[in-house]
């Protein structure tokens, strides 16, 4: 596996380089952004708006998440099902589960650690200007959000994945509902019932994922 | 199809190609895109330390077979087993013992030459990287230039080197000449011929360009849509497949048909007819003098592996 690692290390360095300078400039952006909200506005207006009318002050976050997995699922995989190229891995001396699931593992542990690096700029960026209360709703606010970013990983692993052509648009459809459950609703607590059973959703990508790879190695056609 | 002739000497070669244990062995494969079907009921071996050449015309199905030898495609019945074991469902262990090429030189754009020998290399213990490097040195490329940024003939000669170096029993070649010129190609069967009959390795290859498995076959397995499929060693099919020509002269407005003796009754564009047989000399003139030709002017030339494919297949 630590051929694997290195592969795609080397496959996805440009792309990870430019997600974490993004994602490292939208940070720094939304500090200050945050900090330019409370030069203009008193802070007990905004605590205002935020407590009480329920604005967001950390919007822009949410779709950051979305687009950061899907671009790292298309970088990872498009690469590997052009040309059919994943016929290369599929016949390296590994069975074909544990080969595609260390895909999936490294590339859901550079995903995750963007993903954790927007929860703590979003933590301490909003524990610099507001309240600690506010931290906690903030990040079960963006909680969602972040599970949308696995989603989109691991939805466009499956959709490349997938040789046939009515699965690959029904995988899209599917995923395409599971991130949009993840950004139905910005109220405070709102997920609190439902996350458990979003997170379940979207764990159950990845063993679809790996069925989608099985049929790719016997030749599906649509 | 049904199963490779390898049987008595009738009019057509039936002689057994394989007296070493089968490195692949299929047996009754039958194959089908809905209600298409490409192979039907095929058999045939290829004998360890040989070197199989799969020909046929394209849409015979040769690209099926191969998917379905190297895995990549699961068959509707039938036993395809590959090493011993069944094609589509080889164990790690079988896999380290056989290198495949695909079509195109499949290989990964975004390493370098070296990050490639690197990547590979850990997988298969029996890793030769004197030979690797022996190869693709041959290139004069520094090790750090990228595959994605390699001509075809280039990336062919990383692809055979990859292959090679990971020292398998068996290879099977998909179409290796697509996109190669003949320098490359030369290159690239010359260290195939050398590698394979040093190290007694048995290859299952398919071209395009027929020439070529002339220099590096033992046995081929001809396929023709809507007949049984011929398994023979090259020695025989080249040594009893023959061309006879009838100069224009002689040939008839209408030709006589096909049949047992004459396989095939191909006209040249000089007018002249070539009348191609398993058949001895004296057969074929008493068949065409059975439907009225005049066979005293048969003339038998010399054909290579490329005229005798296409006399065995047809034109169309």
């Amino acid at each position: 596996m630590r051929a694997l690692l290195f592969k795609e290390w080397i496959k996805l360095r440009p792309w990870l380089a430019l997600l974490v300078v993004g994602h490292l400039t939208f940070a720094v952006w939304f500090f200050l952004s945050m900090r330019q909200e409370f030069r203009v506005e008193h802070a007990e207006i905004i605590f205002h708006q935020a407590s009480r009318i329920g604005r967001l002050f950390y919007d822009d976050l949410r779709y950051v998440p979305l687009v950061t997995g899907a671009l790292l699922g298309v970088a990872q995989f498009l690469p590997e099902v052009s040309r059919g190229r994943l016929r290369l891995a599929m016949h390296l001396p590994v069975p074909l589960g544990a080969l595609m699931a260390g895909h999936l593992a490294l590339g859901l542990a550079a995903l995750l650690v963007l993903l954790a690096f927007d929860l703590g700029a979003l933590a301490v960026t909003v524990g610099v200007f507001f309240p600690a209360p506010f931290v906690a709703s903030a990040v079960a606010t963006a909680l969602p959000w972040m599970l949308a970013g696995v989603a989109a990983y691991l939805g466009a692993a499956l959709v490349l994945l997938e040789p046939v052509r009515w699965r690959q648009a029904l995988n899209l459809v599917v995923v395409g509902g599971v991130i949009w459950l993840c950004h139905l609703s910005n109220a405070y607590g709102a997920y609190d019932l439902a996350l458990p059973g979003l997170v379940l959703l979207t764990v159950l990508i990845a063993p679809a994922a790996l069925l989608a790879a099985a049929r790719f190695r016997d030749g599906a056609v649509s | 199809m049904t199963s490779a002739e390898t049987g008595d000497a009738g009019s057509e070669p039936r002689v057994s190609a394989a007296v070493a244990p089968a490195a692949v062995a299929v047996e009754g494969l039958t194959h089908r895109y809905g209600p298409r079907i490409i192979h039907e009921d095929l058999s045939f071996t290829v004998g360890t330390g040989r070197i199989l050449g799969l020909l046929g015309k394209n849409g015979v199905g040769k690209t099926t077979l191969i998917k379905i030898l190297m895995g990549f495609l699961a068959p509707n019945a039938g036993r395809c087993r590959v090493l011993g074991e069944p094609s589509h469902r080889l164990s790690p262990a079988t896999k380290r013992r056989i290198g495949l090429v695909f079509e195109g030189h499949l290989a990964y754009d975004f390493l370098s030459i070296a990050e490639t020998e690197r990547f590979f290399a850990a997988w298969y213990p029996r890793w030769r990287r004197d030979l690797f490097y022996d190869l693709v040195d041959r290139l004069d490329l520094p090790r750090t230039h990228r595959v994605g940024h390699l001509s075809e003939g280039q990336r062919s000669q990383v692809v055979l080197a990859t292959v090679m170096a990971q020292d398998p029993d068996l290879l099977i070649l998909d179409d290796y000449t697509m996109g190669l010129d003949a320098g490359y190609r030369r290159l690239f069967l010359d260290f195939l011929v050398h590698f394979a009959r040093a190290d007694g390795k048995t290859l299952l290859v398919t071209s395009h360009v027929v020439q070529d498995m002339e220099r590096l076959v033992d046995d081929v397995l001809i396929l023709r849509r809507g007949s049984p499929p011929l398994q023979t060693t090259l020695d025989d099919f080249l040594g009893r497949f023959r061309r006879y020509r009838l100069p224009a002269e002689a040939v008839p407005a209408a030709l006589p048909p096909s049949c047992e003796t004459l396989h095939a009754l191909q006209p040249e564009v000089d007018g002249s007819l070539s009348v191609f047989a398993f058949a001895e000399p004296a057969a074929v003139s008493a068949a065409l003098a059975g439907h009225g030709l005049n066979a005293g002017m048969l003339i038998e030339t010399p054909m290579t592996l490329e005229d005798a494919f296409v006399g065995y297949t047809g034109t169309y």
